[in-house]
């Protein structure tokens, strides 16, 4: 194993120019590379744990290399871009997590209908255990319905070597690929051998032909070459040399993509390496039954290890079935549906076919269980965020007028909001889906103010159809859209209302041109403008039975900073002011910023490590006793914020 | 340097403490020492002031990103709190390098202190070394490289197990980042030296015992 040239750091970037060697990379940052080596033109994706990293750093290498890459408005708008680009000849790939592929389930489908002219690879990267989603969905599934083939590497290096083999497959077979990771393979840093990069295509032709127009009369013939190609597909997948057999023994454990890493490994750490036959299944959908027949011949049983659906159970079972090969299959009975698979999962099945004993090592005694309550540490709002000042005051507003109201709220760094001491997220469940659920709340419940809130990047990605239903249709709700300028959660990729040499696109045109009449632009720190501002919006709702849109603007604080650091400013702490301090915790329980924190005496101090002098908290303390540690200027970084 | 076949470390600590560059530093250490690492990072959510836990695999038997509960060599506590919720992933034996640090989670009327935690740590079956690296870095003015302490910390014991030769600090000077490199030398010695305090000889034959076992 030779490391690339020594003094490089880590990332895409850094070892762009190097083409042999070895490099440390995140898996998305490893199939990126593929797409680099394979010549890849464009690249388009909306931005989503854990699929970020991917369209990420190769735009961050876009210029170096020549690709158009782009962050679209969501993500059935990029995979129709990569499509049109796989089309007309150019290379594309689209990535997006699991959900993301819900958005953009429409296109899917259709694409398998068209097929494409050159490599188009879409990948879906799932989250098992949900670290950072709203669902578990096992994305391989789509396979099943679109008729379009999954794959699934099972380290780093291997998702570099397949993402180049999928570009060339799919050029082949002139039919998209898709690409499913997993968090814990998206989130593996690990080596990555290093090839060459070809000059890249950028641009192509387009061929008509009534095979990319879906008419019923066409789509009918569709459907029928689609079925053949399928069938084709099918057979080729059987050469594709990532799928393998080794070892030898009475049981075959089919293991089906990163799954094969854990159980590989629970092979050895158990022993059994000489009483098990291994097929590794790389296709997960369909898988190569040629190479599974082979693989079944002389063993007793198959344990079929994978993660969330029983997938490629179902079809070892339907295969085995159909060729009268009568043999016992093992899989979703032995291990478990939910969540992500563990060394410890994939050792217990093996534990159980060969009846091997559990060890105490691996088991806390009883004894050692938590005689200390340790708090939860959900995520909170950086020191800074914009939206803590607005959430702080929203609730102490609902509570001292004694608002009824539904808050249906949605995914982004508010939904937060939903834990202590905010607790202003009744509703959090898919992208859009603030201002679409407050469309029914707004007319089925009789006396709630209903509020729907929602962040500028979802907004622009899903939020705008249900809020032209909202304005055609009158439903009466205040509609709070969080303008931090930017996708903040998933890692400050641009949104529309980003500026980008002065581009943008302000939410309040989008808005005032749909129709609506009632439109404020507040400053989240200004908790007076705030108050007086979203009682002026309740007010306009319950008499006029209408649409009512705050929109509180302020930069992500994560971004401020950073343009304040480049900019040399001077960042000046707060402090308490300890003969002031009346020690009411206003500031540490409900404004809670994590900077903040109580003494014994029940006083305030501020950490000077985490404070960012932001001073959005000097207005919440009763007695001004939250000042700056030395006189400072804010209006001189006021510009950084907005 | 001898081969290793396995060897595991979690990260642990407060998103934002820089438990991803932490992770970096050492697998890209190891990697130009010939020696292969997986790392699970934490991304998303939980960078977010949130609870991490990285997962850092280094040797030429690891396959799986995921270290199981009971069965990691070494952690790598960044903050108290954290070092606590996990340090079941710690195998009996296992060390425990702990930065004396506590962030309570904000808002939620937290009352444990710095030494209900130590303690909780101490009755354990492992082996709990502590460091002020927090401290460390504020006074060498760089406040947010607690990191670059620990990681310190951390080829320290390595070396005091003599699994690791001095050879370590050349390639060390190479993957630490460029700002400031004079003072994270600085600190990634300090480190060194600190947690080489906290071992005793005995013990040291005990604890290599353990870190070995999976080489
Ligand atoms: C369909 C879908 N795509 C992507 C995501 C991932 N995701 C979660 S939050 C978020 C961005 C939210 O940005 P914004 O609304 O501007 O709020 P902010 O995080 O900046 O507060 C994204 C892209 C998702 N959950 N669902």
């Amino acid at each position: 194993m030779k490391p690339y040239p020594v003094g490089k750091a880590v990332s895409l970037k850094k070892v762009l120019g190097i083409y042999s060697g070895v490099a440390l990379l995140l898996g998305n940052e490893a199939i990126a590379r593929g797409a680099l080596e394979s010549g890849v033109g464009v690249a388009a994706a909306y931005p989503g744990t854990p699929s970020s990293e991917i369209i990420g750093s190769l735009s961050e290498v876009a210029g170096d290399v020549g690709i158009y890459v782009e962050w679209s408005a969501n993500e059935k708008v990029a995979f129709e871009f990569c499509w049109a680009a796989a089309l007309s000849g150019v290379r594309a790939i689209t990535a997006m997590k699991h959900v993301g592929l819900n958005v953009a389930a429409d296109a899917l489908m259709s694409s398998a209908y068209t097929g494409v002219e050159e490599g188009f690879v879409v990948v879906s990267a799932d989250d098992p255990s949900m670290w950072s989603s709203q669902n578990e969905q096992d994305n391989r599934l789509y396979g099943l319905i679109s008729y379009i083939p999954v794959f699934e590497p099972d380290s780093p290096g291997e998702a570099k070597e397949l993402t180049k083999a999928l570009f060339d497959f799919s050029a082949r077979v002139k039919h998209p690929a898709i690409l499913r990771t997993t968090t814990r393979l998206s989130h593996a840093r690990g080596p990555v051998e290093l090839g060459p990069i070809p000059k890249v295509k950028t641009k192509g032709s387009f061929n008509p032909s009534p095979a990319h127009v879906l008419v019923p009369s066409n789509a009918r013939i569709r459907r029928l070459e689609l079925l053949k190609k399928f069938e084709a597909i099918q057979k080729e997948l059987n050469s594709l040399p990532f799928n393998k057999v080794y070892g030898d023994g009475r049981v075959l454990i089919a293991a089906a993509g990163l799954s094969h890493a854990y159980v590989s490994e629970a092979i050895s750490r158990l022993r059994l390496t000489n009483r098990v036959r291994v097929l590794k299944l790389t296709t997960v959908y369909p898988i190569p039954e040629d190479i599974l027949v082979k693989a079944v011949d002389g063993v007793d049983e198959v344990v079929v290890v994978e993660e969330l659906e029983p997938l490629v159970e179902m079809q070892v079972r339907t295969i085995l079935h159909k060729r009268d090969i009568e043999i016992k299959v093992h899989g979703r009975e032995l291990g478990e549906r939910a969540y992500e698979m563990t060394l410890d999962r994939a050792e217990a099945m093996l534990r159980r076919i060969f009846n091997i004993p559990t060890t105490s090592r691996t088991v806390i005694a009883a004894d050692e269980k938590p005689q200390l309550s340790i708090p939860p540490r959900p995520p909170v709002f950086c020191p800074g965020c914009p939206y803590r000042p607005l959430f702080f005051e929203l609730r102490r507003l609902v509570n001292q007028q004694k608002i009824k109201a539904v808050f249906s709220g949605d995914i982004g760094c508010y939904s937060l909001a939903f834990y202590p001491p905010y607790g202003l997220q009744d509703t959090c469940v898919e992208m859009g889906g603030s201002i679409g659920l407050a469309n029914g709340f707004s007319r089925v419940l009789e006396d709630a103010l209903v509020v729907s809130v929602i962040g500028d990047s979802t907004f622009y990605h899903a939020g705008i159809p249900a809020l032209v239903n909202s304005i055609y249709n009158q439903h009466p709700q205040v509609l709070i859209v969080l303008d931090n300028l930017v996708t903040a959660m998933t890692g400050h990729q641009p949104s529309p209302a980003t500026r980008v040499d002065g581009r943008y696109i302000p939410i309040e045109n989008v808005v005032r041109g749909i129709g609506a009449e009632f439109v404020s632009i507040v400053d989240p720190y200004d908790i007076a403008g705030v108050r007086r501002e979203f009682l002026r919006a309740v007010e306009y709702t319950r008499k006029e039975k209408k649409t009512a849109v705050l929109i509180f603007r302020r930069k992500c604080a994560l971004v401020a900073l950073d343009e304040i650091r480049e900019a040399g400013e001077e960042i000046v702490p707060y402090v308490v002011d300890l003969a002031k301090c009346i020690g009411c915790g206003i500031c540490y329980n409900f404004f809670a910023c994590p900077a903040i924190a109580g003494r014994d005496d029940k006083k305030a101090s501020i950490d000077p490590e985490l404070c960012i002098g932001c001073s959005a908290c000097a207005p919440v303390c009763p007695v001004r006793a939250i000042q700056p540690s030395k006189p400072v200027d804010l209006s001189k970084t006021l510009k950084y914020w907005f | 340097m001898e081969r290793i076949r396995e060897l595991n470390l979690v990260i642990t600590g407060v998103g934002g403490q820089g438990q991803l560059f932490l992770s970096r530093v050492i697998s890209e250490t190891f990697l130009r020492l010939g020696i292969p690492s997986l790392v699970a990072e934490t991304h998303g959510m939980s960078q977010r002031g949130g609870s991490v836990i990285v997962h850092v695999r280094i040797g030429d038997a690891v396959k799986a990103p995921t270290i199981p509960q009971k069965q990691a060599e070494i952690m790598i506590g960044m903050e108290l709190i954290e070092a606590a919720r996990y340090v079941d992933y710690l195998r009996d034996g296992g060390v425990a390098i702990v930065n004396e640090k506590l962030i309570t989670p904000p808002g939620r009327n937290v009352k444990l202190k710095e030494d209900d935690l130590l303690k909780y740590l101490r009755e354990k079956p492992i082996k709990l070394l502590t460091v002020r690296s927090s401290q460390r870095a504020v006074s060498l003015g760089i406040p947010l490289s607690a990191n670059v302490h620990m990681f310190g910390a951390f080829i320290g014991l390595l070396e005091a197990v003599r699994t690791l030769d001095s050879s370590v600090d050349d390639v060390v000077k190479s993957v630490l980042p460029r700002r400031f490199l004079d003072q994270n030398l600085l600190l990634y010695r300090a480190g060194k030296e600190d947690i080489k305090k906290e071992l005793n000889l005995e013990e040291i034959e005990k604890i290599k015992k353990i870190l070995t076992e999976k080489y």
